[in-house]
């Protein structure tokens, strides 16, 4: 194994980890004249090339990136064969000066084989720009004496010295003099098997790397050695000092040599390696303010606030468009096509009156859906998310929650049903209910339509922050209820500690956002051509049984609806429309919405449906309107710098058709009462069904009594308290 | 270094994410990743998050707030050579 000079040709093979450089040092040694072949039975390519120095031929092999050589991969095993193969004068390490640690395990690797050995420390220009000082010499001299090269191969620095230090290694090889110490009854182990290898190999250093893989159960070198003439002897006491070692070491040996390894390397890049803590510390920076004890909690409200009134102004002018396109070119369209193939007039009403408007009134929601799930996708790929997480989490700690309840009351701002399985991650029972009890006081996703829409139509430009405060009120009535039920039926037994892990911040990418937000805004969608659409149908036949109903009122659903209002009129909205809209939210919250809009909307004798237009003037006028939208909310955008105005005096958000009609049904105060009601008022089926899987009838039935009971109470001190100040 | 960070994990049975284990390692997190890639490698470790095998069958990662928030983290194989789906729920 020992390395024969073979000037003036030499050959040297450029190792190192993805991403270290390799390749723009290959490039840099060889001026692109390399050639490319394949390595005899495999599909990997190898790059070959030519370069001169100091009157020697140099041949440059550039060998497939790997992390180690411990053969798992075929790129491994490549890269570790024609190493070992002698064919290599010497081996240039290339290591990324900017990852030192991870990338100093291959080198290690490579020097225990005992081949001549470089270490070409490539990007140093950008480790010197990150403050990153490597001592070369010292790094060398722990390595066994190698020589070590700070290279830019990019920028072509470094690679005359790099090829003198190649020259010079293959002239003067390496003594084979570096060996990590893997302690006494591993280095006794690799004694015993190296003696009994010294009839095959001559060379110590590669004999003692070979006893360390039959050690690790490598079985390339397994298979060598079984071609040896007394190799089935040397590997039956490889088989007992394996054997003896791992009952010794409670582990498998590879992990215990990569444990010696890496210590080694740990110890090395201490000694050789200076960093600035100034990058750890900006982060740490940032962190003493969002996770502040005090600061913490008003800097995330803020945030939230920021995002809300963003998602109803940025928006608000496409969720206008979609209510237009809906109520407009596509009801004229679907009322075109019925009326040509001669639609009877109760299928005209049921596409119309029903689906249209029961589907399309949640579907207008999905601008602004995507705008929330766009700023709550930054949020947490920046890892802030992680941060709000921590400071909720220790304000519900204080009130006698449990730690681990936090994860799940996040879970059920996106959707309570897997936030209610989530709570399986607690180990006690009586903590897990009471979470699966809070998490519904979470605003999920699906009450965000109900806040917009009435937002719109009573707080113009206030219904961001209308949005924003129906959130707080869920978490501050749900810190509430966690007091009250720890002090009652729920006392847990103690409050362990939980860690939560604060990922670094990084700056989120497109492509992440848009996954994030593609993937909710589909889940949106699919309920609304699925559940809302089968209820919408549902909802318009019971609308219009008996047969020949004239009234909606006056149907069963208006008479059932009816039945229970007075039961809302203390809340200020005891009418059989929003009654209505409330029973049918117990199936999804959505239908809130939906059923409103069929309501109010499908009802409306006058409902323009202008079919007078041409398709091309219709489709013109989508695409316009689309410009115009799109126009709005980015002066909408740019006017949040200080100091930008492009709104001009137009500050108040348009709202869609079901904001208009809502006025003429609720004041104000009986809208904020009713926002109140749907915030608390019992969970949708699914998640009733999620609780009773996860802890029984008795307490599902408690979720949906307390919650509607909490629900009927909060709203009632909202309408006559806002009455008692005067606010009717 | 891998026994301190094997050790670790064991007793964070939910897991951890590779800027807790290298700032507990006071290692650079680039080493660390080597490090838990080839504890994967050997199936002594796996990864959890929106690409890990574990959450594969939960259904609804697509809206797991708990993967944003934790990020990817990395649990340890019990004995028994099975990972509970729950216990990634952390």
């Amino acid at each position: 194994m020992a390395a024969s000079v073979k000037t003036p040709t030499l050959t040297i093979a450029l190792a190192g980890n993805p991403n270290a450089g390799k390749t723009s040092l290959f490039n840099a040694l060889t001026g692109l004249n390399q050639g490319v072949g394949n390595f005899p039975g495999k599909t990997v390519e190898k790059k070959t090339g030519i370069c001169r120095r100091n009157g020697h031929t140099i041949s440059v092999v550039d060998l497939p990136g790997t992390y180690s050589l411990t053969a798992f991969s075929l790129d491994e095993r490549i890269a570790r064969d024609h190493i070992i193969s002698g064919e290599p004068d010497v081996v240039v390490c290339v290591a990324d000066a900017t990852n030192l640690e991870r990338n100093l395990y291959l080198a290690v690797q490579i020097r225990e084989i005992g081949v001549p050995l470089v270490l070409a420390l490539n990007m140093a220009d950008s480790a010197r720009a990150q403050g990153i000082r490597i001592d070369t010499k010292w790094l060398g001299q722990l390595l066994g004496g190698i020589p070590v090269v700070a290279t830019a191969a990019n920028r072509g620095h470094g690679i005359d010295e790099l090829l003198d230090a190649v020259v010079h290694s293959a002239e003067n090889p390496t003594p084979p003099t570096f060996a990590i110490d893997y302690g006494t009854a591993i280095e006794a182990a690799i004694a015993t098997i190296q003696t009994r290898l010294a009839d095959e190999i001559f060379v110590d250093s590669f004999a003692r790397w070979m006893a360390l893989m039959l050690l690790e159960s490598d079985q390339t070198v397994i298979e060598t050695v079984r071609e040896f003439d007394n190799g089935q002897a040397i590997l039956a006491e490889v088989g007992a000092q394996i054997g003896r070692l791992e009952t010794l070491f409670n582990d498998d040996l590879p992990i215990v040599s990569a444990d010696h390894r890496y210590g080694f390397i740990n110890g090395l890049v201490r000694q050789v390696q200076q960093k600035p803590v100034d990058r750890v510390a900006l982060t740490d920076r940032i962190d003493d303010i969002v996770t502040h004890r005090y600061l913490g909690l008003p800097l995330f409200m803020l945030v939230m606030l920021l995002v809300f009134r963003l998602v109803i102004d940025v928006a608000a002018p496409f969720l206008n468009w979609v209510d237009a396109v809906i109520t407009g070119p596509i009801a004229s369209w679907t009322a075109t096509i019925l009326t040509a193939i001669s639609a009877p007039a109760w299928l005209q009403s049921l596409v119309i009156e029903g689906i249209i408007a029961g589907v399309g009134g949640v579907l207008v929601f999905v601008p602004g859906l995507i705008v929330l799930y766009l700023f709550l996708a930054f949020l947490e790929d920046s890892g802030y998310l992680a941060r709000a997480a921590f400071v909720m989490d220790r304000l519900m700690t204080v009130v006698g929650l449990h730690g681990k309840a936090m994860i799940p009351l996040i879970l059920g701002f996106g959707c309570a049903v897997p936030a209610v399985y989530a709570t399986r991650t607690m180990s006690n029972r009586r903590d897990r209910i009471l979470t699966a009890l809070l998490i519904p006081l979470m605003s999920c996703s699906a009450r965000l339509p109900v806040y917009v829409v009435f937002g719109l139509a009573f707080f113009g430009r206030y219904a961001g922050t209308v949005i924003w405060i129906m959130y707080l009120v869920g978490i501050v009535i749900a810190v509430l209820a966690g007091l009250i039920f720890t002090r009652t039926i729920l006392q847990p037994d103690e409050n362990a500690a939980f860690v939560l892990e604060l990922p670094p911040y990084r700056m989120p990418t497109g492509r992440s956002l848009l996954l994030h937000t593609w993937g909710n805004t589909k889940e949106f969608v699919h309920k609304a051509g699925t559940l809302i659409l089968a209820v919408s149908v549902v909802l318009w036949l019971l609308l219009n049984l008996p047969l020949g109903v004239a009234e909606q009122e006056d149907s069963l659903f208006g008479q059932v609806s009816a039945t229970v209002a007075p039961v809302f009129e203390p809340l200020g909205f005891g009418t059989w429309e929003a009654t209505g809209s409330l029973i049918t939210g117990f199936i999804a919250k959505e239908l809130v919405v939906s059923t409103l809009s069929q309501i109010y909307i499908g009802a409306q004798d006058d409902l323009d449906i202008e079919t007078t237009t041409s398709f091309a003037q219709d489709v013109l006028e989508i695409m316009v309107g689309f410009w115009e939208a799109a126009v709005d909310a980015a002066r909408t955008l740019i006017s949040i710098i200080p100091g930008i105005d492009l709104t001009g005096n137009n500050t108040e958000p348009e709202d869609v058709a079901l904001s208009s009609a809502l006025r003429d049904s609720f004041t104000p105060l009986s809208a904020v009462s009713f926002l109140v009601f749907v915030l608390l008022y019992v969970p949708c089926v699914a998640t009733i069904a999620a609780v009773k899987q996860e802890f029984g009838k008795r307490w599902a039935v408690t979720a949906a009594v307390y919650q509607t009971a909490l629900a009927w109470v909060c709203a009632l001190l909202v309408y006559q308290g806002g009455l008692l100040l005067g606010y009717g | 270094m891998l026994s301190e960070l094997l050790r670790l994990l064991e007793t964070h049975r939910g897991g951890l994410g590779l800027s807790e284990l290298s700032d507990a390692l006071n290692a650079e997190p680039s080493a660390v990743e080597g490090m838990l890639q080839m504890l994967v490698q050997r199936g002594r470790v796996i990864v959890v998050g929106a690409d890990g095998g574990v959450c594969a069958s939960c259904g609804v990662q697509e809206q797991c707030n708990l993967l944003a928030t934790h990020q990817t983290r990395y649990v340890v194989v019990p004995k028994t050579g099975r990972v509970e789906p729950g216990v990634v729920c952390y």
